[in-house]
């Protein structure tokens, strides 16, 4: 996940583009750790771009019930492909995005989103356990 | 501030905060670690000092 935030920035509106998602926010942490964020999104899925202390990586939440609700792409990915690497370059979680797009948009529908969200507290769990067991006490 | 200068104030942080016994309050889930981030490593470093994650996802406590 090493790639610049101008790159990333770029690469990121350029999916956005194609998805016809707008623009709901932008932030910069101009003071501590140069931490910024963008959001853009369309009635249904919001998707945010974020550098955090160096590291790009992208998120989505449902726009119209739960919009603070994050999922990272990685997550996403385990959910709809089954569970792969867990270190994704920006570039891979945009394709991630790409080629899961009209899946996560019917995911998300107001008739799907409670099985959705179900089905993402399993998978998050299971990547909690396998990526921190000693937190989890798995290894004791 | 550099990657490491980050990461020594971070562990400054977390070392006064276990000295002092408090728990934990998680603002994101464990599960949402970015691979390589600074949060994975705050986690890494928790569980090697014996912390554990509450029932409810929510909280780091040490066991």
């Amino acid at each position: 996940m090493n790639t610049t935030w101008p790159e990333a920035l770029s690469l990121f509106e350029s999916f956005a583009r194609t998805r016809g998602l707008t623009l709901v926010e932008r932030k910069e942490d101009a003071v501590a750790f140069g931490n910024k964020v963008v959001v853009m999104g369309n009635d249904r899925l919001y998707v945010r771009l974020v550098l955090d202390r160096g590291i790009c990586g992208a998120d989505v939440a449902e726009a119209a019930a739960t919009p603070k609700k994050w999922y990272s792409v990685v997550i996403l990915r385990d959910l709809l492909e089954g569970v792969g690497d867990d270190s994704l370059s920006l570039p891979e979680q945009i394709n991630v995005l790409e080629r899961n797009w009209e899946t996560l948009m019917d995911s998300f529908s107001a008739g799907n989103r409670n099985n959705t969200y179900e089905k993402l507290v399993v998978v998050r769990n299971a990547r909690g356990r396998r990526l921190f067991p000693k937190l989890y006490g798995d290894n004791t | 501030m550099s990657a490491a200068e980050q990461w020594a104030t971070n562990q400054r942080f977390l070392d006064e905060a276990i000295a002092r016994g408090d728990t934990f309050r998680l603002a994101t889930e464990v599960s949402e670690a970015r691979a390589d981030g600074s949060f994975m490593k705050e986690l890494d470093y928790l569980a090697e000092q014996g912390f554990k994650v509450s029932e409810d996802g929510t909280r780091l406590a040490l066991h």
